[in-house]
């Protein structure tokens, strides 16, 4: 059986920490555009989870083709 | 001129392309060096129990050089991707929807409109890559040593800008030519990609595009001999590209039901 966990440290922590700023400032700019301006393609509640769970990718993807409005 | 660049501008802050395209950079910059440090010895660890450190120096590439590379590859491979898809709508979602009628009625040029796009985002994409491989560079450094020169990280940066520029000129090019967003993005990547394993296959990158991607990921402290010539041969391609496009532009017929 192989052991697929791992202990994450301080140190990875403190490294990842501007990821998930980043992420995390993202997926919240996301999410005031999914419910102040509406959603294509996917509804609004799959889009959150999009952009909550898909690391930095979700939002981006979002941005391209969940936005309502296209200018 | 400059009102077409004021208007590329606006649009892309607007349909947020540069916050996308920025992000993009970033996350491959910064994610990059943490998952070589952190992540992935750590998976390898639990993967194959009793493996040396030495083992895993070899198998992951731990030095600054190796992180930097992978992560020019990365840019190359996904970022040409994102890329790709944010701006595939440039060009021909305005044919499509027929909004380019309007600023050609109002008597502005083809060349304007096309040098405009291609100016603003053609930049933009080379003020990220050099951006993104700044920071690259820092947080590489931080987590290995510093082991590359500031100067050849800025030239690699500065040429996978220009790479970016070839990028934006194919995806105007290939917007005009189907019309469709969807497949303009598509057929970008495949000619970016085809390019690239061509140049691979039959070693001739050095009269290609992709040799500046190859060249950037060196890294190197002296640039190559034929760096020049596929500086030269890419600006070539892009002005052959954009004349493509312009002689497109102005077959078009507009008013076609």
């Amino acid at each position: 059986m192989i052991d697929t966990t791992f202990e994450i440290t301080r140190e990875i922590l403190l490294m990842l920490l501007p990821i998930i700023v980043l992420h995390l400032g993202l997926a919240i700019f996301c999410i005031v555009k999914i419910y102040k301006e509406g959603v294509q393609n996917l509804n609004k509640v799959t889009w959150t989870l999009i952009c909550l769970f898909v690391n930095l990718i979700g939002p981006i993807i979002f941005l391209i083709v969940g936005r309502r409005k296209e200018n | 001129m400059i009102q077409d660049i004021k208007k590329e501008i606006l649009y892309g802050l607007r349909s947020y392309r540069f916050l996308i395209l920025f992000v993009g950079f970033l996350f491959f910059a910064m994610l990059d060096p943490v998952m070589t440090k952190f992540i992935m010895p750590e998976i390898m660890k639990s993967q194959v129990p009793g493996i040396t450190q030495e083992a895993l120096g070899q198998m992951l590439g731990t030095s600054q050089l190796a992180v930097m590379s992978a992560y020019m590859n990365d840019i190359f491979q996904i970022g040409s991707l994102i890329i790709a898809f944010t701006l595939c709508r440039l060009i021909a979602q305005e044919i499509r929807e027929n909004t380019l009628v309007l600023p050609i009625c109002s008597g502005k040029q083809f060349a304007g409109i096309v040098l405009a796009k291609i100016i603003v985002f053609g930049t933009a994409l080379l003020l990220f890559s050099l951006i993104g491989a700044l920071i690259n560079y820092l947080y590489s450094g931080i987590l290995f040593s510093y082991d590359l020169s500031i100067i050849s990280v800025v030239r690699s940066g500065l040429l996978q800008g220009v790479y970016m520029v070839f990028l934006t000129t194919l995806i105007v090019m290939w917007g005009v030519i189907i019309k469709k967003p969807i497949a303009t993005g598509f057929l970008t990547l495949a000619s970016a990609f085809g390019l690239y394993f061509i140049g691979g296959a039959l070693q001739i990158d050095s009269y290609l595009p992709s040799g500046l991607i190859k060249e950037a990921s060196l890294f190197a402290v002296i640039p190559a001999s034929t760096l020049l010539q596929t500086l030269s041969i890419t600006v070539g391609i892009i002005l052959v590209l954009i004349a493509v496009t312009l002689i497109r532009l102005k077959k078009m017929e507009w008013n076609e039901r």
